[in-house]
């Protein structure tokens, strides 16, 4: 388990009306060395004494304190409203080291960014190492409006030819094809947003020829949606059934059975949990399978069913 | 929390060469020191049990017992046994002699049907007639990539076990072995954390036999803990076993490993992590598996990577 640090919270600075950018100071030295991607998660609790884990991307640094966004979600767990509503300057929380988890892969011939909505926090500090190291690249930022376009100081203070903005409620989603171009040796793909845009940017890279090992996602956001209904969970190996509730990952409902089960990222991203489906109609949310390893599985820690019923080879 | 615990130096210098000492951070919470609840009636259904042993020399050696299921059982979560009389034994496995001298013990059961597997790295406690106990150390679950599904359909006990050669470069028919193996376990070892047995697996040939003494496998994106190429940054020697499964065959291999960071890799043979390591032999043992095993191909992993055509 990462160390936990305390950081006194400097300033908070607001973008636009759901973004709010926190400088955090670490009590006694210097901010913790991190790569560009890194995050943290910050450990805090409310003031009605609900504790929450949170993980945000570093985005830089400040005067020895390092930058984090937070974007205020009315769904999720609440841990973004608690940091909007409850928290001030002068305040303290904790957060771990930063960790590695979304790595930039610089390409020697062409980088691509691609960033959906608060995406954007890992991106800045990769563009910015691309930029300093003299490298082709170029972030393309998507957003519902141009007042969610947020964090403008640091896309503006990078080369004005390396960064183009979408306003996609006015102006429609782009085309996502023509943003990735076809893939050559050297190129390197980096999105962050929704896994929505993600699968849509996945399904365009494919299409142009980029193998997977070069397209490199972090996805973050709510992956249950309204419609999602009560599922039955066999588990056909354990001989266990679970009844699992919209809003709760199938894995932390086997997880909290004792069911033994491998896992890792709990976000869709690395595959350690995929599970083999037995019957069932899965709803995939996961940013990692192909369509031949989707065929026969599913990642239990963010995918759901239709149907009532789904029996999994675990 | 501290995580100096969890992992050793070995460990931390792969973990930063790769850059993933995070992740490593962030996976080693499923690192216990008893066994998972969900893991015990797992395991109590096994028919197999891939162990990593240690000889005289120091020298990790690999292999797989087999028995009827319910051979092996853990009875509390500190502790798995496993019933295997003396007399169904293979008295040429090194495994035997090298557990009567040195008892740290790597196990990994791993169910080929079902992709699952659960590693139990811990110590001799009991070594007799019926069998032996294992003392848990740490225990955890394992990712399904890249293991091809195979079911057992039959085992039985009247196979006489033998020793069909042994040798220090490869010959025909152990190259062919090698050449056809789409899982292969690794024995490693660590001298303060004990011995460690893992699964790699592939689409046949992922293992190249670069010459008659020298292997080079592809490294697959892990779950960033690198136990195997941490141990073999610290102590080199290597065991490895692959079973022939249609040959009621097992193949050790005794020998040194150099892990190879930031490879060109233009055909994706890596998967995409740059990383290969080689293995110089410097042994085989060539065994006949001492019960008759019916197995069934099903499917290879949908994770595999290419292998060079």
């Amino acid at each position: 388990m990462p160390c936990l640090a305390r950081y006194l919270i400097d300033a908070i600075i607001r973008h636009g009306p759901v973004v709010k950018e926190f400088h955090l100071a670490p009590e006694g030295g210097a901010p913790p060395p991190w790569q560009p991607g890194a995050h943290v998660e910050l450990v805090f609790t409310s003031r009605a004494g609900a504790s929450h884990r949170n993980a945000y991307s570093v985005v830089g640094e400040e005067g020895g304190m390092l930058r984090i966004a937070v974007q205020r979600e009315e769904g999720g767990g609440g841990g973004s409203r608690v940091l909007h509503d409850e928290f001030e300057p002068g305040m303290t929380l904790e957060a771990s080291a930063p960790l590695d988890g979304f790595k930039l892969h610089p390409g020697s011939t062409r980088t691509v960014l691609i960033a959906g909505g608060i995406g954007i926090t890992p991106m800045l500090p990769m563009a910015r190492a691309l930029e300093t190291a003299g490298a082709s690249y170029q972030l393309h930022y998507l957003a519902r409006d141009a007042e969610r376009l947020v964090l403008a100081g640091d896309w503006q203070a990078l080369g004005r030819d390396r960064v183009r903005t979408y306003a996609t409620e006015s102006e429609g989603r782009p085309d996502l094809g023509r943003m990735i171009g076809p893939w050559e040796p050297g190129c390197e793909l980096h999105a962050c947003g929704p896994s929505v845009l993600l699968e849509a940017i996945r399904a365009a890279a494919t299409a142009q020829g980029w193998p997977q090992q070069h397209v490199h996602f972090e996805s973050f956001g709510a992956r249950a949606h309204d419609q999602d209904r009560p599922l039955q969970v066999v588990l056909r190996q354990t001989g266990m059934t679970l009844d699992v509730a919209p809003g709760k990952s199938i894995l932390d409902a086997m997880i909290e059975a004792d069911v033994f089960v491998s896992y890792e990222c709990k976000r869709g991203e690395c595959g350690n949990c995929y599970a083999g489906v037995a019957s069932g109609d899965p709803l995939h949310r996961d940013v990692c399978l192909n369509a031949q390893q989707r065929a026969i599985g599913m990642t239990p820690c963010v995918s759901w069913a239709r149907g009532s019923l789904l029996e999994l080879d675990l | 929390m501290s995580t100096t615990s969890v992992y050793h130096e070995g460990e931390r210098a792969v973990q930063h060469s790769a850059g993933e000492v995070g992740i490593a951070d962030r996976n080693g919470v499923v690192i216990a020191d008893t066994i998972l609840g969900g893991a015990r009636p797992f395991i109590g259904k096994q028919s197999m049990v891939v162990l990593a042993s240690v000889d005289a020399d120091g020298a990790p050696w690999s292999t797989v017992l087999f028995g009827p299921p319910g051979f092996a059982h853990a009875d509390s979560a500190a502790q798995v046994s496993v019933d295997l009389p003396a007399a169904l034994r293979d008295p040429e496995e090194p495994f035997w002699r090298n557990v009567a001298a040195n008892p740290v013990i790597g196990s990994l059961f791993i169910e080929l049907g079902s992709r699952r597997r659960y590693r139990i790295n811990g110590a001799l406690e009991r070594l007799d007639d019926g069998g032996f106990d294992l003392a848990v150390r740490e225990a955890y679950p394992n990712c399904p990539k890249y293991i091809q599904r195979r079911q057992l359909r039959r085992i039985d006990g009247d196979a006489a076990p033998a020793l069909l050669g042994e040798g220090r470069a490869l010959d025909d028919a152990t190259r062919a072995i090698v050449r056809g193996a789409d899982t292969v376990f690794v024995a490693s070892n660590h001298r303060e954390r004990g011995a460690d047995a893992s699964h790699r697996g592939g689409t046949a040939g992922f293992v190249q036999v670069v010459d008659a003494t020298l292997l080079r496998i592809p490294d697959y994106p892990g779950n960033s803990l690198f136990n195997t190429f941490g141990n073999l940054t610290v102590d080199p020697r290597v065991g490895v076993c692959i079973p022939d499964f249609d040959g009621q065959r097992l193949l050790q291999l005794g020998g040194c490993a150099r892990i190879l960071h930031g490879q060109d890799d233009p055909q994706g043979l890596t998967g995409g992590t740059g990383r290969f390591w080689e293995i110089a032999i410097e042994r085989w043992l060539l065994r006949r598996i001492p019960q008759r095993l019916d197995w069934e191909y099903l499917d290879a992993s949908p994770f595999n990577p290419a292998v060079e055509a």
